[in-house]
């Protein structure tokens, strides 16, 4: 399950007033409740959907920037270790991939 | 995490194009989009945005199929599938780095690129299907065709439930799936539950069953589940119950007999009646 596209759900933002990442946790939330009951950290991966994602998101390129704190956000409201983390960043898409291993 | 370490980033779903594609006559939807996305967004477009971030050490990035055009009354692979070949040539041309013109990229970006998740036919049976890689596999080279990792195939662009079941009940479209894709690439579902319905929900539940039933799971495809899978709004619950049956029922590859007004009308979410046996497998 890919962790991504929610700023095509929650109407239009302006670049001159984004919606604060708190506001967009609190309206996640309950979607990603579920995907972590669910789902669990093993099967989620973060994804962007960019450029699309500047349509819903604020425009000229904050979008990017935007989603990924909201979804560090949300994450972190688990206390999920950093291995889970690490799935829901990296390790689930390289799995269902089959990609090549991240570098540190 | 502390602030200082970087957070390494694969981002499983981007999308790009150059500027001789940015237009309606190689993407019909963007006829009905604003207009900033009418231009190239390319991988120096996407460093733009991404850079900037401190916190993230973005190592690359899954590149999905653009929905492309076609032209349904060609009989030839080239001809009707040209758009996505097309898409494959752009590829292409960004991991060998050979530019026509400015594009967007320059040396090491095609390293980024860490797997395509191109188009392909799953509504033209399994020979379609293998008729579309062949030609697939030329245009993109081996370098290229070697990041293809699977594919995406928009099923919400049937939004009649009997145009819909029509192609997913199909044998010729299991057939694809099990033995077309085998173990090897992955399924990146698309279907929309917000424009299509929550039926497209259900139904995806139901391809996922009879296409991995009875497989070994070294042969069973992977599905990606990606963004549409999501409420009416995020911000509104009506669907919520629906949604968690869902979610629960994808995981559990079992497909349960329910109907979305008695579990709404019930209030909350009833979910004796819809036991997960085991985790996603």
């Amino acid at each position: 399950m890919k962790l991504s596209g929610g700023f095509s759900e929650m109407g239009k933002q302006q670049a001159e007033d984004p919606m604060p990442v708190a506001e967009i946790v609190k309206r996640m939330k309950p979607w990603i409740d579920v995907l972590i009951k669910y789902f669990t950290p093993q099967r989620i991966m973060f994804g962007s959907d960019w450029p699309v994602c500047n349509v819903g998101g604020p425009e000229g390129e904050l979008s990017w920037k935007l989603w990924r704190d909201a979804v560090a956000a949300t994450i972190e409201e688990y206390g999920l270790s950093s291995e889970e983390e690490d799935r829901i960043w990296f390790g689930t898409a390289v799995e269902a991939y089959k990609l090549d291993p991240v570098t540190r | 995490m502390s602030p200082s370490k970087k957070q390494p980033i694969i981002d499983s779903h981007i999308h790009l194009w150059p500027l001789s594609d940015a237009n309606p006559e190689n993407h019909v939807w963007m006829s009905s989009v604003p207009s900033f996305l009418n231009k190239q967004h390319s991988v120096s477009d996407y460093l733009g945005a991404t850079s900037s971030d401190p916190t993230s050490d973005v190592q690359g990035f899954m590149f999905i199929e653009v929905d492309r055009n076609l032209d349904a009354s060609a009989s030839r692979v080239e001809d009707w599938a040209w758009g996505p070949l097309k898409e494959l040539r752009f590829l292409r041309r960004l991991v060998e780095c050979r530019p026509e013109g400015d594009e967007g990229f320059a040396e090491g970006h095609g390293g980024l690129v860490k797997g395509i998740v191109a188009w392909a036919p799953v509504d033209r049976g399994i020979e379609g299907f293998r008729g579309f890689l062949e030609i697939g596999e030329r245009e993109a080279g081996p370098e290229t065709w070697s990041r293809v990792k699977g594919f995406r195939f928009l099923l919400q662009v049937f939004r009649e439930k009997g145009e819909f079941k029509a192609l997913t009940d199909s044998k010729e479209f299991v057939d694809v799936l099990r033995d077309g894709f085998g173990g090897r690439w992955t399924f990146d579902v698309g279907v929309d539950e917000r424009q299509g319905g929550v039926w497209q929900m259900e139904e995806t539940v139901d391809i996922v069953r009879r296409v991995h039933e009875g497989l070994p799971k070294e042969d069973k495809v992977v599905f990606v589940l990606s963004r549409y899978l999501i409420p009416d709004e995020i911000d509104e619950s009506a669907d919520e119950v629906v949604w968690t049956i869902f979610a629960s029922q994808i995981c559990s590859n079992i497909r349960r007999h329910w109907s979305k007004r008695r579990i709404l009308k019930g209030g909350k979410p009833r979910y004796s009646n819809f036991r997960v046996s085991k985790r996603c497998t």
